[in-house]
């Protein structure tokens, strides 16, 4: 470095830092202390509340993939499972709506109450599944306890799952989820 | 039993003030220059000197009170970031240019001591300082009344030694041509 450069570090360094106030050393001091206090605010103040508690169960990471999918599927097995016990129920006195004289498949999904002697159950084969990502948006950036800055993003996405039936029917079923993922943020 | 852990207490709490009294004001000045307003660099640091004593009193502090230092410069830099995207930095922007020029016109905030041989020189030299870019700024801060070396400086921001070295360089020249414009201008 030249010489007119050491001089101005040499100035620099013949200044002091304004000295801390005792108050302000005792403010420190005390928050120091009392750090269980704080760290119980901070965990209070850091969670993200997901928007619906009903979406929680359904907080998945994309970027497992293969593996997500097929727990997705899983899952829809078994909803496909519970949905043919009423699908595939015979129409019984106590049955309150009545099936469509027509015979039209949508109108029998209608059925309210069902006599649960006449259930019969049927076991539904996933033949496709496919997750398709709706919509992503940036919602914040938090910083974990000491920790890089990471980037909070909502990803609205619908999992399309397809059931084949013993008889060769298929069964269509769309499930709507929301995820959460943190991305970290380059700092310089 | 209790009579032990209120002296147990009172060793810890005369150790966090000791150990203030000795760093604090050079912690003050860097979280001061990470940040707008005397106010956020108080809470800056605090936020920073309650992690530490989260870590050193559970016992996960990594390195011994010699590494203390470095880890408070990079807590305080991470706060710092922390607010400045808390805060709608638009609006921040509007308020505090305001303020800012105020400040520095009526002195307050001040960085360094004001009790000193030449209070003129002292006072054009801060003044230059707070003009740097922070990131130049920053890197003297540490440097010069840190006390830190480029490597540990070039840790705690996440940059290598030789850019951390580059950017003290070009801050002290920076600092030497607005010095020398008020030479000229009949400031000095």
């Amino acid at each position: 470095m030249d010489p007119e450069l050491q001089k101005i570090e040499a100035e620099l360094e013949r200044i002091a830092p304004g000295s801390m106030p005792e108050g302000l050393i005792g403010r420190m001091e005390t928050a120091m202390e009392g750090w269980q206090e704080a760290a119980s605010q901070d965990a209070a103040e850091k969670v993200v509340p997901f928007p619906l508690a009903e979406e929680e169960s359904e907080v998945e990471e994309i970027s497992s993939g293969g593996r997500g999918l097929w727990a997705a599927a899983a899952s829809m097995a078994l909803l496909g499972g519970v949905a043919a016990m009423i699908i595939t129920s015979d129409p019984s006195p106590l049955q309150v709506a009545e099936r469509d004289p027509v015979g039209n498949p949508a109108s029998d999904s209608s059925a309210t109450m069902v006599n649960p002697e006449a259930l019969q159950t049927i076991e539904l084969a996933p033949k496709t599944a496919k997750r398709t990502i709706l919509d992503s948006t940036d919602r914040t950036v938090i910083i974990p306890n000491g920790s890089k800055p990471m980037r909070l993003m909502r990803v609205d996405l619908v999992d399309r799952v397809v059931f084949l039936s013993p008889d060769g029917e298929e069964v269509h079923l769309e499930v709507p989820s929301v995820n959460y993922q943190l991305i970290p943020v380059p700092t310089d | 039993m209790r009579n032990s852990g209120n002296h147990a207490m009172k060793e810890e709490t005369s150790r966090w003030r000791e150990w203030l009294r000795e760093h604090g004001a050079r912690l003050l000045l860097f979280a001061r220059q990470q940040s707008r307003r005397q106010e956020d660099a108080e809470d800056i640091l605090q936020e920073a000197l309650v992690k530490l004593a989260r870590k050193v009193d559970e016992g996960v502090f990594v390195g011994g009170q010699n590494a203390w230092m470095p880890f408070l410069y990079t807590q305080i830099r991470r706060e710092a970031i922390d607010l400045g995207r808390r805060n709608d930095r638009r609006k921040k922007r509007e308020d505090t240019a305001v303020e800012d020029e105020e400040r520095l016109s009526s002195g307050e905030d001040s960085w360094f001591e004001s009790a000193g041989c030449d209070e003129e020189r002292r006072a054009i030299l801060e003044a230059a300082l707070k003009e740097l870019p922070g990131k130049f700024s920053e890197v003297i801060v540490m440097k010069i009344w840190g006390g830190r070396t480029f490597a540990e400086i070039g840790d705690i921001l996440e940059i290598s030694l030789n850019t951390a070295a580059s950017r003290y360089r070009y801050g002290i020249e920076a600092l030497r041509k607005q010095l020398s414009g008020a030479r000229i201008r009949g400031d000095l």
